[in-house]
């Protein structure tokens, strides 16, 4: 997988940096690839947003940037915490480095807070374990971090167990969680699909705002185009474990690439741009445990030809800042 | 074009955490809603949590019966006749994993005592292939198909018996995004070739866009606008409804930080807020909002569209 | 929640009357009564002493006055008295109890923590040989009957290597604590062993299925040790379920200890209740089943709240 990283000279590493990441696992005798070669870089201040659907791999690459893949699934390649290289790090030094150097976000806030632990045991938890806090301070520092994520009545809500909050109040606390330490990377799954649209909008405008008062860098997952586009600054666009386009958001936009993102872009209902008819990606997201020849969209894509069908096309560099993993883009 | 569903004033209520010694309390799902639908035409249903878009789906489909108030389907009471059916939002469990594909599009029919088995099989065949899934497909088992052909089985289900309305609760929702258009194309087909009126209750202001008609949009179990689906968009009366609008995420559009943001949670519906249920949120409320709940009006000069706020524009 | 254990302790003393009535009306079904088996040690007693004595033990008297009289006794605190020993019942049934109790308590207290601590290392890696172990292990306990493991255990260690007494027959009261547990250590060792069997099995699945969930997933998502994760996030809710089923069973543990007892030769609870029915000793056995099944609805009522107290999503009702 051919890369070129363009590093500014005398310039601070990227909050996070991936190369080449391949998270793979053993099917019935066969190596899958679920992750395969992905690379990109987020600096701090910045949101990457990883959008695909079901299958893409998207949730496993972040799974994989936090350490939290599978015990039988072979991570390879670079990841790059502000410099330090995670792969193949001991399980204690990831630990170290779990919620206090990168933090992650769930999609699912009922089912990812402990039922019969109360909130602010959760937030101090992450407080003692990596600042050496006692717990009474921990507490009271998890009581200030339920405020600056906009919860009323911090400190009662600090005693209450999940159960008694609302979705939105209970992502807010996730959030919290997260950022206690002021990780320099947040990586957030799918945190807002959950969510009722109104409130939603309230958890962006919140992780937007701890962003710029932290400035940590932001990796969202979305299947959710829409959203990503509010939100990220850069975006990959996933498909079937790969990579096949990496843009600036408005670039992305406004001349999208490869096919699958035309097609994922012109799928969309917009009520800017009516239609009497949709158009359609036929077929469905390929299974992952056949041996792939060639480009893993090629079956679905209108541009295919057999040069498509034998040689997998690699991420190369169309315009600027502007990566494209497609034969059939004029370069 | 006649009136094919008429609801007046309908509530839904549920009784709550009733114990032996204590009495429980009410949620009230569903509060003094009235539409109509009309032939061929689709209405569709807006709302978050607890606005009682589901259960009113739910009731018109004769799943849930009414607290108070009237549903009539041609001037009757909804039976089951077949000429109303649902699909679900779940293509995962709303289709008996037990069961062929086959027998779960006849079932409709079976239940309905509706001709022989040869005959319904026929059906069955036109049905599968009308929704455009493999002709063997009668002969397999749900788990063997994706997400987005499972929704057409249900699809083909719901359609079998030659219904005049489908009750359709978030049907994409569980769908990849590249999936979704495929099943919606084919709904739009399908409303189109069978003239089928269409109650579509999602969260979803793209796809509503994309589909409705008319589109009615309920906070809390009250109906607080409803409105041709150009005016909706356009022109939007009720708070609520602009605040969804503008919290409706939109390719192009970049997250400006808090101007315009809906705050607030959304009260619970067994303690509704007094007077406008919306006033907690709202960014225009007052004295008024707070004691007098207001009364769905017609706007004076715009025609079709109806608000129930103290200060609708 | 207080209300909901008063409601609670109220619905099991309802209960426990319900069952002393229905229990004694079982054992009057038995055939015989107490005036039989005296006629059995002396034939020579005429028809009318026979009479005579029956209406002194009072049980020529209908069903249910006779379960009256008895539950307002016992509700004065007299349990009756025993005409095979020749004692008031509480002086037959208190000792027994004793023992009784100190061979329930010892195995429920070594069961629940060797089962927790092997469960929750068996859970760790499902599939492993660990797991596999100790599984096995598990599944050897429930499936070997408790005589069986007893007589092993009593040709092992107590005849071939001598190392603790065969039976505890010889048991003296006033010996000191230390001394007693020699004689305990082979009938808590058999009857730990079956209940383990069941607990283990209970912890690892509830373990494994914890273990799954997302929140242990967010726990090592903060930088939490696999230990942490374990102790402090997974334990507690996996144990809910286990200890409501281990509160139940402890219920059984006394038709457990009247097998270990048989085997042993200790005079328990067991022993004296299988004695009062076959001796027709009515008063003796209805206590002895009586309490057995407080017992019983006592688990019942400590499981319901210590459900409540663990999971605090349960106890607002």
């Amino acid at each position: 997988m051919s890369q070129k990283l363009v590093m500014p000279e005398a310039a601070a590493p990227p909050a996070l940096e991936v190369g080449g990441l391949t998270v793979a696992f053993e099917k019935q005798g066969r190596r899958v690839e679920v992750v395969s070669g992905v690379s990109f870089s987020i600096a701090a201040g910045r949101t990457l947003g990883v959008v695909g659907e079901s299958g893409c791999g998207k949730t496993m690459t972040s799974l994989a940037v936090m350490g939290l893949a599978p015990a039988n699934g072979q991570v390879s390649g670079s990841i790059r915490l502000a410099g330090q290289e995670m792969v193949g790090a001991s399980e204690r030094a990831w630990a170290d480095s779990r919620g206090a150097r990168a933090a992650m976000v769930f999609q699912e806030p009922m089912s990812a807070l402990n039922p019969v632990m109360t909130i602010g045991r959760q937030i101090a938890e992450v407080l003692v374990r990596h600042r050496r806090l006692g717990w009474r301070e921990a507490h009271e520092q998890a009581v200030e971090a339920l405020a600056s994520v906009g919860i009323p009545s911090p400190a009662l809500r600090a005693k209450d167990y999940p159960h008694r909050l609302s979705g939105g109040m209970r992502q807010r606390a996730m959030i919290a969680i997260a950022l206690a330490c002021r990780p320099a990377v947040l990586v957030a799954d799918e945190p807002t699909t959950a969510l009722d649209v109104t409130i939603q909008a309230q958890v962006l405008d919140l992780m937007v705002e701890m962003q710029e008062r932290l400035g940590m860098a932001i990796q969202f997952i979305s299947h959710n185009l829409a959203v990503i586009s509010e939100i990220a600054d850069e975006i990959v666009v996933m498909y079937a474990g790969k990579v096949v386009e990496k843009a600036p958001a408005d670039e992305l936009f406004t001349s999208p690439l490869h096919p699958y993102t035309r097609g994922l872009i012109e799928t969309l209902p917009d009520p800017q741009r009516r239609v009497a008819r949709l158009p359609v990606i036929p077929g469905a997201v390929p299974k992952l445990d056949v041996d792939f020849r060639g480009c893993r969209f090629a079956g679905r894509c209108r541009l295919a030809d057999d040069h498509c069908r034998a040689v997998s096309p690699e991420l190369e560099l169309h315009a600027a800042d502007h990566w494209v993993a497609c034969h059939k883009v004029d370069v | 074009m006649s009136v094919l569903l008429d609801i007046d004033s309908m509530c839904v209520h549920f009784k709550v955490g009733a114990g032996l010694f204590k009495p429980g309390k009410t949620l009230r799902a569903v509060e003094k809603v009235s539409l109509k639908i009309g032939e061929n035409e689709t209405l569709a249903l807006v709302g978050e949590s607890g606005s009682g878009k589901t259960t009113l789906g739910r009731v018109v489909a004769g799943l849930e019966v009414p607290t108070a108030g009237q549903v009539r389907f041609r001037g009757e009471r909804i039976q089951s006749s077949g000429k109303i059916q649902m699909v679900f939002q779940d293509p995962f469990s709303a289709l008996d994993p037990r069961m062929l594909v086959g027998d779960i599009v006849a079932e409709p029919l079976r239940l309905l005592g509706e001709g022989t088995a040869a005959q319904r099989r026929e059906r069955v065949r036109a049905m599968i292939e009308q929704v455009r899934l493999p002709a063997d497909a009668a002969d397999r088992y749900p788990h063997e198909f994706s997400g987005g052909q499972r929704q057409r089985i249900a699809i083909a289900r719901a359609l079998i018996s030659n219904p005049e309305l489908i009750v359709a609760d978030e049907p994409l929702s569980a769908l990849d995004v590249s999936i979704q258009s495929q099943v919606l194309n084919l709904i739009m087909d399908l409303k189109d070739s069978r003239k089928l009126a269409l109650l579509f209750v999602s969260h979803d202001l793209a796809v509503v866009h994309h589909i409705a008609d008319r589109v009615a949009v309920l906070y809390l179990g009250r109906l607080v606008e409803i409105a041709g689906r150009d005016e909706l968009f356009s022109r939007p009366s009720h708070p609520y409804t602009r605040a969804l609008l503008d919290a409706a995420p939109r390719i192009g559009a970049r997250r400006t930080r808090g101007a315009s943001t809906l705050k607030g949670e959304i009260p619970s519906p067994i303690n509704p807020p007094s007077g406008c249920v919306f006033h907690t949120r709202c960014p225009k409320a007052t004295d008024i909002c707070r004691s007098a709940e207001p009364v769905l009006e017609a706007l004076p000069d715009r025609p079709g569209q109806w608000a129930a706020c103290h200060f609708k524009e | 929640m207080s209300s909901y254990s008063l409601r609670r302790t109220a619905q099991a003393l309802l209960v426990a009357v319900i069952m002393s009535f229905a229990l004694y009306n079982m054992i009057s079904l038995l055939p015989g009564d107490p005036v039989d088996l005296m006629l059995e040690g002396n034939p020579s007693l005429t028809p009318e002493l026979v009479a005579q004595m029956r209406q002194l033990h009072g049980v020529d008297q209908p069903v249910l006055t006779r379960y009256w009289s008895w539950l307002n006794s016992l509700a004065a605190g007299d349990m009756g008295y025993s005409n095979t020993h020749f004692k008031p019942v509480s002086a037959v049934l208190t000792p027994a109890l004793v023992q009784t109790s100190k061979l329930m308590i010892l195995t429920f207290v070594i069961s629940v923590t060797a089962s927790i601590v092997l469960g929750c290392i068996a859970a760790m890696k499902p599939g492993g040989w660990v797991d596999n172990v100790i599984s096995f292990v598990a599944f050897a306990c429930i499936s070997s009957p408790a005589f069986w493991v007893a007589l092993i255990f009593l040709m092992v260690f107590a005849v071939k290597l001598q190392w603790v007494p065969a039976t505890a027959t010889a048991l003296d009261p006033n010996m000191g604590f230390l001394q007693e547990l020699r004689y305990l250590v082979l009938p808590v060792l058999t009857l730990t062993l079956f209940s383990m069997g069941q607990y283990i099995r209970y912890v690892r699945a509830s373990m494994i299925e914890t273990l799954n969930a997302d929140y242990i997933r967010t726990a090592r998502a903060k930088g939490l040790n696999q230990w942490t994760v374990i102790s402090r996030h997974a334990l507690r809710n996996a144990l809910v379920p286990v200890v409501t089923l281990m509160a139940l069973s402890f219920g059984s543990l006394m038709s457990g200890a009247l097998v270990v007892e048989t085997m042993f030769g200790i005079q328990g609870m067991g022993k004296a209740i299988y004695d009062a029915v076959m001796h027709k000793d009515f008063n003796v056995a209805m206590i002895g089943v009586l309490f057995a099944t407080l017992i019983t609805l006592f688990a019942n009522l400590v499981a319901d709240l210590a459900y409540g107290w663990l999971d605090p999503r349960i106890s607002l009702k």
